[in-house]
């Protein structure tokens, strides 16, 4: 009688699944805490920033520890170990909250104008100039189908430089996103698929006394519980979401700004993607225009979204802070 | 049951449930009412002139413009009411404008189009034409406010300034005023709520003041307010004041009737919308036939 062979242990496989799970973990339950509330969401901002950064530097051939929520670098003092990852993610949180604000006001700011004067023309009658509420509105859809698109790759850019004036290097990010290709249309259809929970969870909330009646009967602590786990829920969606799509746009922008560097070296001197400088062939434009405009018009049911999770439960607020245009606090 | 305005409204004009039928077109919001209203009930009881019975509309509820009289072969378009809003006295100024002449081609053509416009807002094509007494309050009005729109008041501040003046003028014996602005809470502020109920409590302020003051209606006059849907409770959104989406409290409504006749005191009781029109009935004098409400006998001395 032959003996079967004995299985082949694999407790690499098994204790790489299992880091995976941890450093899931490790990074998800901090990070969903963190985006539940405005203020506290601009640490994991930061640290979403550190990790795309960490990300592009290493494939640049750059040797980093892997940021943290809390402790500085091994090698630093008492104070710096204990609280410096913690300051290092406020910082870049300040950095890329500032970046996306000036980024994204200018279709923000003019939809909040939108419907300021739709209700002011509402409320004080002014039919005649009923235009203007509508056109100041679709004149941010056109301005946001611009900018939403290049975001992701803006903000890989300015991770991997860790400086605020890189997310207006406007012709470094154009030679990113003409490496880029495909690959930017894929983005923004990811963002918006992810995007759309958002604007389910404000209908959810909308008709959920029709629903689910006994919620008129509840009382304020029983309400209290399920309003925090709402709000848990969209911030774990939020935060992973936000995890993923940056982890995305972290590998675009690695694969493609080096391609950029090898074509323009002058152009991205002083870059961190020169350590990696490889040469590319020349984009074809009419190509580049092609996949930009196809992103263009992914990013228009992305506005529409917002739109609707509004006309469904309206907060001012969240014309200006969606999850996936400053803050990841879903608001 | 529906919890819009519309239906609402003719909930408690007809005193029946979906006694309504869509007549709207593509993207339209437009019912009809297939039952008769109070103003039929009453115009047949009493033999009154269309203008003293009364329908009063905001440019927010086009799809209200219609209410008048229910089709079907009851009562119908000879019983109607007549309807006072800014859509109507549009249609007379562009009528009269035309007929006045002096226009260039340019300005012709384009009041032509507005006037062409404001027809084809009725689907039924069969806006009536207003008696003489409305023509006449329509001209004053003209005389009052002009032709640019810009110097009436305009939302439920409209509505007021419409309904005292019809009361001056044209002396209806049944008028319903049909306030709005509470809705532009839909865009989003909880103030625009309280705001809009602050400017219906001054429009109710200046109806009962008039009144009393005026020996036509003192002292024969009963007032029923209500609101033609509840608004949502709901504790888990950010402005809890819709009403499309079927809750408890949407369903639920209230009503402040007082004047002649009528007791102090509360209906600490479930009463149905559908029992305000037979109610008003009752207090008028006539019977709502056909409505399936019955009159809330408690509340009459």
């Amino acid at each position: 009688m032959t003996a079967l062979p004995r299985p082949v242990a694999r407790p690499g496989r098994v204790a790489r699944l299992a880091s995976r799970f941890l450093a899931l973990v490790h990074g998800g339950v901090p990070g969903t805490l963190l985006t539940a509330l405005p203020v506290t969401s601009l640490i994991a901002l930061g640290w979403l920033t550190r990790r795309m950064g960490h990300a592009t530097r290493t494939r640049f051939g750059s040797a980093e520890q892997m940021p943290g929520w809390l402790f500085g670098p091994r090698e630093t003092g008492r104070i710096t170990r204990a609280l410096g990852g913690l300051g290092a993610n406020i910082r870049a949180g300040l950095i890329t909250f500032a970046a996306l604000l000036v980024w994204t006001l200018p279709f923000t700011a003019l939809w909040l104008g939108a419907w300021w004067a739709g209700w002011e023309n509402s409320f004080n009658k002014g039919y005649e100039q009923a235009f203007v509420g509508p056109s100041t509105y679709v004149l941010g859809i056109l301005i946001s189908a611009l900018v939403v698109p290049a975001l992701p790759l803006m903000l890989a850019h300015l991770a991997t430089e860790d400086r605020l004036g890189a997310a207006f290097e406007l012709r470094r990010l154009r030679s990113v996103i003409a490496q880029s290709g495909w690959r930017i249309p894929l983005l923004m259809a990811l963002t918006t698929a992810l995007s759309l929970p958002f604007a389910a969870a404000r209908g959810l909330i909308t008709t959920a006394t029709d629903w689910a009646p006994w919620l008129e009967d509840l009382i304020e602590s029983q309400l209290s519980d399920i309003k925090s786990q709402i709000t848990l829920a969209l911030a774990a969606w939020a935060f992973f979401s936000l995890w993923f799509l940056r982890h995305l746009a972290a590998r675009i922008y690695a694969r493609a700004a080096p391609r950029a560097a090898g074509l323009k070296p002058g152009l991205w001197d002083g870059a961190q993607a020169t350590e990696a400088a490889e040469p590319a062939r020349h984009p074809s434009r009419m190509l580049t225009l092609v996949w930009y405009l196809i992103a263009m018009g992914l990013a228009v049911p992305f506005t529409f979204l917002i739109l609707a999770g509004q006309f469904l439960d309206h907060a001012w607020w969240r014309w200006t802070f969606h999850p996936f245009l400053t803050l990841p606090w879903p608001g | 049951m529906n919890t819009s305005h519309a239906e609402g409204t003719l909930n408690l004009l007809t005193g029946r449930y979906l006694a309504y039928r869509d007549a709207s077109e593509f993207l339209q919001d437009r019912l009809e009412p297939t039952e008769p209203t109070l103003f039929e009930y009453l115009r047949r009881s009493f033999d009154l002139a269309s203008h003293e019975v009364l329908l009063i509309n905001g440019e927010d509820r086009p799809q209200e413009e219609f209410f008048t009289f229910g089709a079907g072969d009851h009562f119908g378009i000879d019983f109607r009411s007549e309807m006072l809003s800014l859509h109507r006295y549009k249609l007379y100024r562009t009528r009269m404008q035309l007929l006045e002449g002096g226009l260039t081609d340019d300005a012709r053509l384009a009041l032509q189009e507005e006037r062409t416009r404001l027809l084809t807002v009725d689907p039924r094509g069969a806006t009536p034409d207003p008696s003489p007494q409305v023509e006449a309050f329509w001209a004053r009005w003209r005389k009052g406010f002009g032709d640019d729109g810009l110097r009436n008041p305009r939302g439920d501040r409209l509505l007021t300034e419409l309904a005292t003046r019809a009361m001056a003028e044209l002396k209806p014996r049944f008028m319903m005023v049909n306030y709005q602005d509470p809705d532009y809470v839909h865009w989003g502020n909880p103030s625009h709520y309280t705001r809009a109920i602050a400017i219906i409590d001054e429009g109710l302020q200046r109806l009962v003041s008039m009144a009393d003051a005026d020996p036509f209606y003192r002292d024969n006059t009963i007032f029923v307010i209500t609101p033609d849907c509840g608004r949502d409770a709901n504790p888990l959104a950010n402005v809890p004041f819709q009403h499309h989406f079927n809750s408890r409290s949407a369903h639920e409504v209230w009503a402040v009737i007082f004047g002649p006749g009528i007791g102090k005191g509360v209906v600490d009781r479930p009463v149905d919308q559908s029992a305000i029109a037979a109610t008003i009935a009752a207090s008028m004098g006539f019977d709502a036939t056909r409505a399936e409400g019955s009159a809330i006998g408690e509340m009459f001395l």
